[in-house]
């Protein structure tokens, strides 16, 4: 009697326990997605003014977007841990600086592109968690047709942070890697940071 | 927290009331984590707790500092982030493409690109300038609503029952309420979505896998799966079926001069962004198609 009672008790402990630790999960990879509905129509509302040239805009949606994206966590990642090791410390510096920009530049690009569409409609579909990862799914309708992106956070202490971000399935990083395989595959270290310094980013200075 | 659970868990013997405290102390500190908003207690193993605490402090070192200069060493504790993020391991996911005919994929890779900018390119821009964008829109329908009876059997052959259900509706409405296609009712007004399948598709779905890459001339990158799937495809096709079939491939070819010029631009875009063009296409086809086969 006493000892199902002592089990008893346990197991309410546990249960309630756990049902906290789903709940705050649930909070918290919900968050991610409202991190994210808030940064898409704040970048919206900037596309969306028509006496903003397009420099303001491009510095005004960096300022919005930067926080949220771990541009040096992708950098490392589109290499992965074996070609990173394989760089010396300045040769990461570099590669990372010119990453980054590349990165934004396309980025920017993109968004201009999109930019026509005033009728974009964003569709936030029901998130993924894994660990301590998050996935928010979206689906962006525009005239006829529908893109599936997919935006990859991971809970950086008391934040979200994007770390890839996967249109119709392609995921950034998964593309840039096997690209950058192949240069290392065929050339050495310094191919790779020719190869990454094409297009620059204007604001790059070195 | 976990530890301090485990060390007071060893002397359970005094009583019901202990435990109960115990039990209290659980929860209080099951509370305070959340409270705290760390991500670290959302698992019961202490370990992968000290795991993700050392992941924050890594990403908190990355922050600010986008050279992030000893990732790979990580933190004190043996984190390491690529473990973290080992779901970038593989082209797609699972395995990287087979690609012997890289050689050959790199050529015709090219001469399609020649063909994009001398002959598609060209055409599509003279097209765009004589057609109003409304137009070239809705003939982009009138052809999607043609790739109805492909979508339909293949959703049938792999038992999406449903999608096939909404295939249906939406071809019956779009080709009635929006006259012959050329407007997108189903769409716009019912929300009903198309649900794109073929045959490489299919054969996906029940497990056979891409195999090698092939780029086809003209029509990009593929891999023999999809290629061979092709000649199915083609039977479904109703512009197939079109005399003589000097004015099938002219429609055929209409068709993507249509698509072409509402998308111009956007070829030279990812061109640009690409660090190997070839191994970029082959990477986003193969992931395309995987993401497309487990949908």
């Amino acid at each position: 009697m006493k000892k199902s009672a002592r089990i008893t008790v346990w197991v309410l402990a546990l249960i309630f326990g756990l049902a906290l630790f789903a709940a705050h999960g649930r909070v918290e990879a919900e968050s991610a997605r409202s991190l994210l509905k808030e940064k898409i129509s704040e970048v919206i509302d900037v596309l969306d003014s028509p006496d903003l040239s397009e420099a303001d805009k491009t510095s005004r949606i960096e300022d919005i977007v930067d926080p949220v994206f771990d541009y040096g966590l992708m950098a490392r990642l589109s290499l992965g841990r074996r070609h990173w090791t394989g760089l010396s410390a300045d040769q990461q510096e570099t590669f990372t600086r010119r990453f980054v920009a590349r990165l934004k530049d396309s980025y920017f690009d993109k968004i201009s592109m999109y930019s026509g569409d005033a009728d974009a409609a964003f569709e936030y579909q029901p998130v993924k968690e894994q660990n301590s990862k998050v996935y928010v799914p979206v689906a962006v309708r525009a005239g006829d047709e529908t893109v599936d992106m997919v935006y990859k956070f991971y809970s950086a202490r008391d934040t979200w942070k994007v770390y890839d971000v996967e249109i119709n399935g392609v995921s950034i990083i998964r593309s840039y890697r096997s690209q950058f395989d192949q240069i290392l595959a065929d050339g050495t270290a310094e191919d790779l940071l020719e190869a990454v310094k094409e297009i620059q980013a204007p604001g790059e200075n070195g | 927290m976990v530890q301090h659970h485990q060390r007071s868990g060893k002397q359970p013997g005094k009583g019901s009331i202990g435990i109960a405290l115990l039990a209290g102390l659980f929860v209080f500190a099951a509370a305070l984590s959340a409270w705290a908003g760390q991500p670290s207690l959302q698992s019961s193993e202490a370990a992968a707790g000290a795991a993700r605490t050392g992941f924050a402090a890594a990403a908190d070192q990355a922050e600010g500092d986008q050279t992030g200069r000893d990732p790979a060493n990580g933190s004190a504790d043996g984190f390491d982030e690529f473990d973290e993020f080992d779901e970038f391991d593989g082209e797609t996911g699972s395995k990287p493409a087979a690609d012997p005919l890289s050689g050959y994929n790199r050529w015709m890779t090219g001469v399609n690109d020649k063909l994009y900018f001398w002959v598609l390119k060209p055409a599509a821009t003279g097209y765009a300038k004589v057609t109003p964008a409304v137009a070239r829109r809705s003939v982009g329908r009138f052809f999607k609503n043609l790739g109805y009876p492909l979508r339909f059997v293949n959703n049938l052959l792999q038992l999406k029952i449903r999608r096939a259900g909404v295939e249906t509706a939406r071809f019956v409405v779009n080709t009635t309420v929006g006259v012959a296609g050329f407007a997108d009712p189903a769409r716009w007004w019912m929300d009903l979505e198309a649900y794109p399948e073929d045959f490489g598709q299919t054969l996906g779905h029940y497990g056979v896998g891409g195999g090698w890459h092939l780029v086809l001339p003209v029509l990009g990158p593929s891999n023999l799966r999809d290629a061979v799937s092709k000649v199915p495809d083609r039977f479904l096709n109703p512009v197939a079926y079109v005399e003589p079939t000097e004015v099938a491939i002219a429609i055929s070819a209409y068709d993507r001069i249509n698509y072409t010029s509402l998308h111009l631009g956007e070829y030279e875009q990812l061109k640009q962004d690409a660090v190997d063009w070839y191994i970029f296409l082959r990477n986003a086809y193969e992931q395309n198609r995987e993401k497309k086969t487990q949908e």
